[in-house]
């Protein structure tokens, strides 16, 4: 019923399928020039919503106003992984907006493409380069995120906004428990959830499964993710953070959340629980959570391991600037100047969660006078000086599901630490030694 | 004629001979069992409408009692000022109604060429039509969209419109509905010196109402909820469909779910209207067929 | 008449059926036949996002060698078995118990459609948030009863394993974190197949019926010698749709799948490992191959469940 080829005038099919299959492959087997989505406009492909994607586009209408010229658009393209896959079928059409915001795990797929601008010749430009004093007032680890060590270690993207991995707690709960000092190191966080658990028999810390909190964890037990073409997910300290995670499940010390949601920070604001860690930004969520029903909180450096200086990794969104028409390409990164301007990062980081990413602002009276009323949103600041970036070589984003995976499988009890992290670091590697 | 005679007395048979306690008896079991199911499925969809009233907090700790004990009114009122929905409803809506149209017309046309029709090629063409049904959306997504960018229809309707126009999936549904008319009816038709346009427009289409009407009620409901294609193929507000507009609660920063809950009730409630108008259409009485002919 | 009989029957309707299909094949073939054999071709290659080289059936030969690939494959298949058959049969009861009353059917066909037209972005929050593994919905219920809580959409064993308290090894059988999915597409989708059925019911010739009453047949008799038999083009309608949907479902999965590993795996479908491999980590050779592999499996289950099922359908 379904297939009869086999009979006479259907040969005609046969052949009018093998043409389409030869015009398919040279239809879209094409490596023409890379030409902008729009014409008359830079195309900004962002992802804020609500109050964020408000001050992009006042600030883009600022742009537009002060300095005449091909006039910015900002376009919401949805949440980073739609816009990953929207940018690579951009790709592959040549039809490219451009900028875009994205993770560096996202530039670092886009860049064999041929597709992005490597920023460094703006830097210089005399017109609207930086100056060095300028570029000094970056603080070093956010440059140095955008720098791909695998592709000759050139800024292919630009940090917009930035926010760092930071310890929320409830403080209505620890004063319950009679602890009056924050965790300094993890032995201290685990004998506070020890505390918590006896006197009020709760589960002081969602744990939320995520492979930068891991990065974060390993690098404040001293260790190193990364080497080369190797990764180094079977050290001791790699091994030492699943243990601990998995000790906490054991002795029912903390909890998993659901990834993608935000049940933690409920969980925290009802005083469930004591502890989370995420990303500084979350912060808003609390905020408005605390407007509904009043509690107490702060935000904390991570704990770490004596010895070793506290550290923390790198969040946020970075642009990317495509490949389209050099006018476009420099128009782009007018705005992404204008955005990182002393001025902007300023206004950036009191109307959203995100930290300013240069040093001179912590001197600015609106800046202050902010932090005055919200003492907890000066921590991440402060704490930026000691963040890290996340290694970032092509294949990152499957390895940061790999490791997710395998730390899921600590966490339900299914393995060792140890196995799991034998088998983690075998097949992180075969991916890093792809051809 | 005779047939609405013979219909009556069935009713009137009817009338007497059912009503024994044991008719009863069935009823109310009937009627239990649908109400229990009822409830149980529809529940997820109440606790969405009443988690859109909720605090943030209450939103996200489900309790066996939906209800919330504060109406919080605000949440509505944010989430209609907070995205243009008038503008996204237009979007869908003419969307959603140009691609159940065409496809509508298209089945009709194919579904009676692969019910009725006879001549070389049949099997294999409808082979390749039913193929088109088989392949992971997914891996047609780029493709189609180099397709669009090179006819220029990046950010237009046309984009969001025409690859849906035609499936494999309606004319399916409508190739089995002409199925089940019996081929006498054809025949005689063709007999009679009826051409095939005029076969289609008067006989046929009478026969496959409920089908067809269903079959555009999926059309509807798939074009207006989807959601990949539209995000992918839309660049700004003018386009966008009200699926996209839902990203935006739903997104990255997807902690406010009563939020979300509000929009998606909004969203939900022209699908149920639209069901509600169709489904009186595609449960009709039975058409008599002359069987006996 | 017999003159004029004949001759419709010798002629070929080659031309008006190419008229009548144009509209349709002008949409299906750039949109859907195209893209496939631009997927055949794309899997012939290696690298990343078309920038390899030419590997020939290579990408073919990884698939059938990785292990993720045959997980998805078993995935994909627990799926379609535990979701085809309810969404069928429990469709198809309320759909028979709807078309037996009549005051209050309006109400009551609302509430069991209610979920389908819904989309699947909205009421799967409403599940996560039920499958909560701390405080959810359906750990209160658990806990009410006295049994223990679980971990739902983040448990990686297998339900056999739960259900027999750890007697069948936790590898065997789909995981709780599967049957949290497959219970959740159920809720989602057999309004549909409700619908259709009831449609369906609605057009059935009423002499049959006549017929039965007149021989007094009672209704279970009614049911299985006459309703049946009538609604078979229906069943092999629905059976080859939801086949082919359960087989290349990913809306369901992407919303529910913890996208941390996809419960280690357990939680991803074929449809899921190709958006994977495909879209997050760029492999377009190797997402293309298994999206082939893919086609020509739906493709030849499809023709295998409708050579099978061909057989019971009976057309009037």
């Amino acid at each position: 019923m379904l297939i009869k080829i086999a009979k006479g005038n259907e040969i005609y099919f046969l052949t009018m399928l093998i043409v389409l299959l030869c015009e398919s492959g040279c239809f879209f087997y094409n490596k023409s020039e890379f030409v902008p989505i729009n014409d008359s406009q830079v195309v900004f492909w962002d992802r804020q919503t609500a109050e964020s994607a408000e001050f992009i586009r006042t600030k883009a209408d600022e742009f537009n106003r002060l300095y005449p010229g091909l006039s910015i658009k900002v376009e919401r393209a949805g949440n980073y992984t739609e816009i990953f896959r929207k940018v690579s079928a951009s790709i592959q059409a040549r039809k490219l907006p451009a900028l875009a915001v994205s993770y560096e795990s996202m530039t670092s797929e886009y860049i064999p493409t041929g597709a992005v601008v490597p920023i460094d010749e703006y830097l210089n430009d005399p017109e609207i380069g930086l100056t060095q004093e300028e570029l000094q007032d970056f603080f070093p680890a956010v440059i140095e995120a955008n720098r791909y060590p695998a592709f000759d270690n050139k800024l292919y993207s630009f940090p917009l906004a930035k926010s760092v991995l930071v310890l929320y707690y409830n403080i209505d709960v620890l004063k319950k428990a009679g602890i009056s000092t924050l965790p300094e190191t993890w032995d201290k966080f685990y004998k506070d959830l020890q505390i918590v658990k006896t006197k009020s028999g709760k589960k002081g810390y969602a744990i939320s499964i995520d492979c930068s909190t891991l990065d974060a964890m390993i690098y404040s037990f001293g260790g190193e993710i990364i080497r080369g073409k190797e990764t180094l997910f079977d050290s001791p300290e790699t091994i030492q953070v699943f243990s601990l995670l998995q000790q906490l499940i054991k002795e029912d010390l903390a909890y998993m959340i659901t990834p993608g949601t935000f049940d933690d920070q409920v969980a925290l604001a009802k005083g469930e629980i004591a502890y989370m860690i995420r990303s500084s930004s979350l912060r808003i969520g609390l905020e408005l959570l605390e407007k509904e029903n009043p509690f107490h909180w702060g935000i904390a450096p991570l704990p770490h391991t004596e010895h070793i200086t506290p550290v923390t990794v790198l969040f946020g969104p970075n642009i990317t600037i495509f490949k389209t028409t050099p006018e476009q390409q420099r128009r782009a990164w007018s705005f992404v100047r204008f955005m990182t301007s002393r001025e902007n990062t300023i206004h950036w980081a009191i109307e959203t969660g995100y930290v300013p990413i240069r040093k001179s602002p912590a001197e600015a009276p609106a800046l202050q006078k902010y932090w005055l009323n919200k003492p907890y949103a000066k921590v991440p600041f402060e704490y930026l000086k000691f963040a890290k970036p996340e290694p970032n070589p092509s294949g990152w984003q499957q390895i940061r599901d790999m490791a997710e995976s395998a730390e899921l499988e600590v966490l339900t009890l299914m393995d060792t630490p140890e196995n799991v992290c034998r088998r983690l670091k075998k097949k992180a590697d075969a991916v890093l030694n792809l051809p | 004629m005779s047939f609405t005679n013979n219909f009556q007395n069935i009713k009137i048979k009817h009338l007497f001979y059912f009503h024994t306690p044991f008719y009863y008896l069935r009823k109310i079991l009937i009627y239990t069992c649908l109400t229990f199911l009822g409830v149980l499925v529809s529940f997820p969809f109440l606790w969405m409408i009443t988690a859109s009233f909720k605090s943030l907090e209450e939103a996200t700790s489900p309790s066996l009692w939906i209800f919330p004990t504060q109406w919080q009114w605000k949440n509505w009122i944010y989430v209609f000022h907070s995205a243009p929905f008038g503008r996204y409803f237009f979007n869908s809506f003419v969307v959603a109604g140009i691609v159940t149209i065409a496809v509508s017309i298209n089945s009709i046309l194919a579904g009676y060429v692969f019910a009725r029709l006879k001549f070389q090629g049949k099997g294999f063409l409808f082979a390749l039509i039913m193929a088109t049904m088989m392949v992971p959306f997914e891996s047609i997504l780029i493709p189609n969209f180099i397709l669009i960018s090179k006819l220029g229809w990046y950010n237009t309707y046309a984009g969001l419109i025409v690859p849906w126009c035609a499936n494999a999936f309606s004319i399916l549904l409508i190739r089995q509905a002409f199925l089940t008319v019996p081929e006498d009816y054809y025949e005689s038709a063709q007999i009679d010196g009826c051409g095939h346009f005029s076969f289609l427009l008067y006989l046929s289409i009478p026969f496959v109402k409920p089908a067809l009407i269903t079959g555009a009620l999926f059309s509807f409901l798939g074009s207006y909820n989807s959601l990949l294609w539209p995000l992918i193929i839309t660049a700004d507000e003018t386009k966008r469909v009200v699926q996209v507009g839902l990203t935006v609660f739903s997104g990255d920063a997807g902690i406010r779910v009563n939020l979300l809950m509000a929009a998606s009730t909004i969203v939900a409630l022209p699908t149920i209207i639209i069901y509600l108008i169709a489904q009186r259409y595609f449960f009709q009485e039975s058409i008599r067929v002359g069987l006996k002919g | 008449m017999i003159p004029n009989r004949i001759k419709y029957k010798k002629r070929s309707d080659f031309f008006i059926a190419i008229l009548l299909l144009f509209p349709s094949l002008l949409v299906l073939i750039p949109f859907f036949i195209f893209p496939l054999f631009y997927a055949l071709q794309l899997s012939l290659w290696g690298g990343k996002r078309n920038t390899g080289i030419f590997v020939g059936l290579k990408n073919y030969m990884v698939a059938f060698q990785s292990p993720m690939f045959w997980q998805s494959l078993r995935v994909t298949l627990y799926y379609a078995i535990m979701t085809v058959p309810t969404t069928l049969i429990l469709g198809f009861c309320v759909a028979y118990l709807l078309s037996k009353i009549l005051r209050g059917r309006t109400f009551l066909r609302i509430l069991f459609f209610v979920p389908y037209v819904t989309s699947t972005v909205a009421v799967a929050m409403v599940w996560r948030i039920f499958y909560n593994p701390q405080f959810g919905f359906f750990n209160s219920i658990l806990d009410l009863f006295g049994f223990p809580v679980q971990r739902w959409l983040l448990e990686p064993r297998g339900v056999l394993n739960i259900l027999s308290g750890g007697v069948i090894s936790p590898q065997w059988g789909p995981s709780l974190a599967l049957v949290c999915i497959s219970l959740f597409d159920i809720w989602h989708t057999f309004g549909f197949a409700v619908v259709v059925f009831l449609t369906a019911m609605s057009t059935l010739p009423k002499e049959y019926y006549e017929a039965a009453q007149i021989d007094g047949a009672r209704p279970l008799q009614v049911l299985f010698h006459i309703e049946l038999p009538l609604l078979s083009p229906t069943w092999l309608f629905l059976i080859t749709v939801q086949l082919i949907r359960s087989l290349q479902s990913f809306s369901s999965f992407y919303a529910l799948s913890p996208s941390s590993g996809r419960t280690m795996g357990t939680t991803e479908n074929l449809m899921l490992h190709i958006y994977s491999q495909f879209y997050e980590y760029g492999y377009w050779g190797y997402g293309s191959a298994v999206a082939i592999l893919l086609s020509i499996f739906i493709m030849a289950l499809t023709f295998i469940q409708w050579q099978w099922t061909r057989r019971y359908v009976f057309y009037q």
